[in-house]
């Protein structure tokens, strides 16, 4: 290298630098590089014109072309489900929600009129336009030999079967009729006791304690005296 | 508020950046993924988008109806494979950068009403005539917005809206040229360069036609009881190319008024409004085709051709009465030039004979001096040149100028009307004439026409050096004007054109190289390319700056919507607050007294955000141009 014949033994130079270059840089205070500009004051024309763009965004916002928000939409295909949209995205409910502002998302053809021939026709399904090429099918029936009416199965078999299809009835029928007695005595042995359901009275009286337990208050009722102690 | 936009977004360009952004607030965030999407990858079916962009396919549809209505994407149905294809449009996104600057523009040239159906519009994308019409209940307030329908029509700010402009302009040209070769055969006489040369100027004509098509009147208009109307089942919508027209007369005439002069740039002003809705566009179909016109020199050729035929037929050209009729009532332009009856006063009042009634080019006048034109300072009320009483009753009345074969005004400068002809084409010659920058051309004595294409360059160059004057520094645009009269130099030559010491224009260099406008040029001489023994040549490039200063710009207005995001981020629980259907309306009742002040301030910064947001825009606008 040419420069180093000139500075034999200092600090090897970038080409083209003199030492004043190097050793005047200041580290403490840096001078800002750029005089940047200061903006004045807005004029009435400046002012309206930022309005008028505020308003309209929000005008955009909260009309009918709104796309939403991404996390309103489930991922991998998974059925949205339908949420009320004026619910925090934390998913808890307040009561302030029922005083926010539903925005709906997207509008059918029935909300806004739609300049069809501007649309590509993959896009009339979100519109609420149906395939207008689906024919309208007609509502047909199949021929049935017998008029489609139902068949009932009546047997017409011996006399020991219906004596036995009839002794089975009879059976049910006094089924029913106990069952119909049993519940009538419950009811009114229920109405005189305060009783809890745990302890009802069940049809086997076996276990009941105070049926072996005689205090006295029927002996009066015993005609004749038998002078013999009671238990 | 809605959550971020997604890191790549912002990334990947600047452009991308913005127009993300910008979707967010306007249409939500489902519609700025599918832009980002649609910006990164070009062209997608609705299936890809869902996949890239993770939503489901029946919310990218709903999303793309939305899209498709404001005009922010372009579809087109490949004929072989049956899909259809999406892809970004930014002319939907530019309309709601500019929907502020837009909906003023209107109220303060047309009135309120005007600017309502134009917010309307905006807001729907496109409507038909009849859909708007029939919300109105009224009779006669229907007649009124027709006829307000049919003045924004006639002066094109509204369009036609056809099936074909949601199509990209390359597919339109592709399926159009390989029609037009299927259908020229291949002959032994002519060589397949002819054959594809003559297939394209077919096409080209055709594209032509096919963009010019549904413009007729009989499409556009029907008269109805004598009152001709616009036809009630177009489909319209608002021309943003128009407005661009309109950013570019502000532009030349903020040009105008920095060198020539106030006065003479709101003449300027005027001028340019009579030729404004038949300027040429700001971006022909034609340069927007890639691969079509490759060739600069070609594109530059192409420009010139479009504004000549505007010129022969007489679409950009005016005369000095239509535009005495067109300037503002408040513009008093007496005194404002000086010529040689303020120099001898005494001289015009001897001259009796002066006193004409008929305006005429005679021969009479050939005998006087051309008069001497010294401008006056504008603006400022010069009271010893005002003494021109006796001027007015000496004066011709009304537009006498007299021009001599020389084409000099030669006659008596009117100072007795505001308006006066003579005072006008003072002006105009000084704008024609007086600068450097060539404003206008005289065509014939009295008709003038604005050369755009020349213009738009020089607009472009005096912007961006007064900006490296401003922020780099006086020596950086010295250093900057000798490297684009050397095209190339090394520090040596530049410190001796620009009179600096080399130390000091090494810093201006390195300044200028660090801002990305100077490029550097490697030249070895020695085999191994050693540092020492290189010449460092800078040179300017002036598209590469210009593009470079555009993406900055770009970037900073994303950073500023990006901080109101934030802003309102920041009082997210107040503003949702004020949101609520019973808060609405009553805050002064509701609120507290802190909570109304936060809110005003915060509405305060929002405008001055959105200002300096519009401040910014402006210089955008022009290297956008």
């Amino acid at each position: 290298m040419s420069f180093r014949n000139r500075n034999s033994g200092k600090a090897l130079l970038p080409f083209g630098l003199d030492y004043s270059d190097v050793l005047s840089t200041d580290f403490g205070t840096e001078k800002p590089q750029l005089v940047l500009p200061v903006n004045g004051p807005l004029t009435e024309n400046e002012e309206l014109a930022a309005k008028q763009s505020i308003s309209f965004a929000k005008l955009m916002a909260d009309g009918p072309f709104y796309t939403g928000k991404v996390s309103d939409v489930a991922g991998n295909g998974q059925k949205v489900q339908e949420q009320k949209s004026n619910t925090a995205p934390d998913g808890i409910q307040r009561y302030s929600d029922k005083y926010k502002k539903v925005k709906k998302i997207g509008r059918t053809i029935e909300e806004h009129p739609y300049q069809l021939e501007m649309f590509p026709e993959e896009l009339y399904s979100v519109m609420g336009i149906t395939n207008k090429q689906k024919k309208k099918l007609l509502s047909l029936s199949t021929y049935k030999s017998n008029g489609g009416l139902t068949e009932y199965n009546v047997l017409n078999g011996n006399d020991d079967d219906k004596a036995n299809s009839m002794l089975e009835k009879l059976k049910s029928m006094a089924e029913e009729l106990d069952d119909n007695n049993e519940n009538k005595d419950e009811e009114a042995e229920d109405l005189e006791e305060d009783v809890d359901d745990e302890f009802d009275e069940d049809d086997d009286d076996d276990y009941n304690a105070e049926k072996y337990f005689d205090d006295g208050d029927d002996d009066g009722m015993d005609a004749g005296g038998d002078d013999e102690a009671a238990f | 508020m809605d959550g971020e936009i997604p890191e790549a977004s912002k990334t990947q360009s600047p452009k991308s950046y913005l127009y993300t952004s910008i979707t967010r607030t306007h249409l939500g965030e489902v519609a700025s993924l599918i832009v980002s999407c649609l910006m990164s990858y070009g062209q997608l079916t609705a299936h890809d988008i869902g996949h890239r962009a993770k939503i489901p396919v029946k919310k990218v549809k709903s999303a793309l109806v939305s899209l498709i209505q404001l005009n922010c994407v372009f579809y087109w149905r490949d004929d072989s494979s049956k899909q259809v294809f999406y892809s970004f449009n930014e002319a939907g996104i530019l309309v709601f950068l500019h929907s502020g600057d837009i909906i003023s523009h209107i109220k303060s040239s047309y009135g309120e009403d005007c600017a309502e159906i134009i917010q309307n519009i905006l807001m729907n994308g496109h409507i038909r005539v009849e859909d708007y019409i029939n919300n109105i209940e009224d009779e006669e307030q229907k007649l009124e917005k027709q006829t307000l329908f049919f003045r924004l029509f006639t002066d094109r700010w509204l369009v036609r809206l056809q099936p074909f402009n949601y199509h990209p302009i390359d597919d339109i040209w592709n399926k159009l040229y390989q029609e037009t070769l299927k259908n020229t055969p291949r002959t032994s006489t002519t060589s397949e360069v002819k054959r594809v040369a003559e297939a394209r100027e077919k096409t080209k004509a055709k594209f032509t036609d096919l963009m010019e098509s549904g413009q007729s009147a009989k499409d556009l208009y029907n008269t109805q009881d004598g009152i001709k109307r616009l036809n009630p089942n177009l489909v319209i919508t608002f021309n943003l190319s128009r407005f661009q027209k309109h950013l570019r007369t502000t532009a030349l005439v903020s040009l105008a008024k920095s060198r020539v002069g106030i006065l003479s740039s709101r003449i300027y002003e005027s001028a340019l409004r009579l030729v404004e809705a038949a300027s040429p566009d700001l971006k022909h179909p034609f340069l927007q085709i890639s691969g079509l016109i490759n060739d600069p020199e070609e594109a530059r050729f192409f420009i010139n051709s479009l504004e000549n035929k505007l010129v022969d037929e007489k679409k950009i050209v005016f005369n000095v009465r239509d535009l005495g009729r067109l300037l503002p009532a408040d513009l008093d332009l007496r005194n404002s030039i000086l010529t040689h009856n303020f120099l001898k006063p005494n001289s015009i009042n001897n001259n009796k004979s002066k006193k004409r009634a008929v305006p005429a080019l005679s021969d009479d006048e050939e005998d006087r001096p051309p008069a001497k034109k010294i401008k006056s300072e504008p603006g400022e009320e010069d009271d010893s040149l005002s003494r021109n009483g006796n001027g007015p009753e000496d004066m011709d009345d009304g537009d006498h100028h007299l021009a001599n074969g020389n084409g000099y005004i030669s006659s008596l400068t009117d100072n007795s009307d505001s308006h006066s002809v003579s005072l006008i084409q003072h002006h105009l010659k000084l704008l024609s004439s007086g600068s450097g920058t060539q404003f206008l051309i005289e065509i014939t004595p009295g008709t003038f026409t604005v050369p755009f294409a020349s213009l738009l360059k020089q607009l472009k160059k005096y912007n961006f050096e007064t900006l490296v004057k401003t922020t780099l520094g006086v020596h950086s645009f010295r250093v900057l004007r000798c490297l684009k009269s050397l095209k190339i130099g090394d520090e040596k030559t530049i410190s001796n054109s620009v009179l600096l010491k080399e130390k000091t224009v090494r810093n201006e260099l390195y300044k200028l190289v660090k801002a990305n406008f100077l490029e550097i040029q490697e030249v070895p001489r020695s085999a191994d390319r050693a540092a020492s023994k290189t010449f460092y040549l800078f040179r300017h490039k002036e598209e590469s700056s210009y593009d470079f200063l555009n993406n900055s710009l770009i970037f900073s207005m994303g950073e500023i919507l990006t901080n109101i995001q934030n802003f309102r981020e920041d009082h997210k629980i107040l503003l949702e607050k004020c949101e609520r259907e019973d808060v609405k309306g009553h805050e002064e009742e509701l609120l507290l007294e802190f909570e109304l002040k936060t809110l005003k301030a915060l509405q305060n910064r929002q405008v001055n955000n959105s200002a300096r947001f519009n401040r910014i825009k402006t210089l955008f606008e022009i290297y956008s141009l």
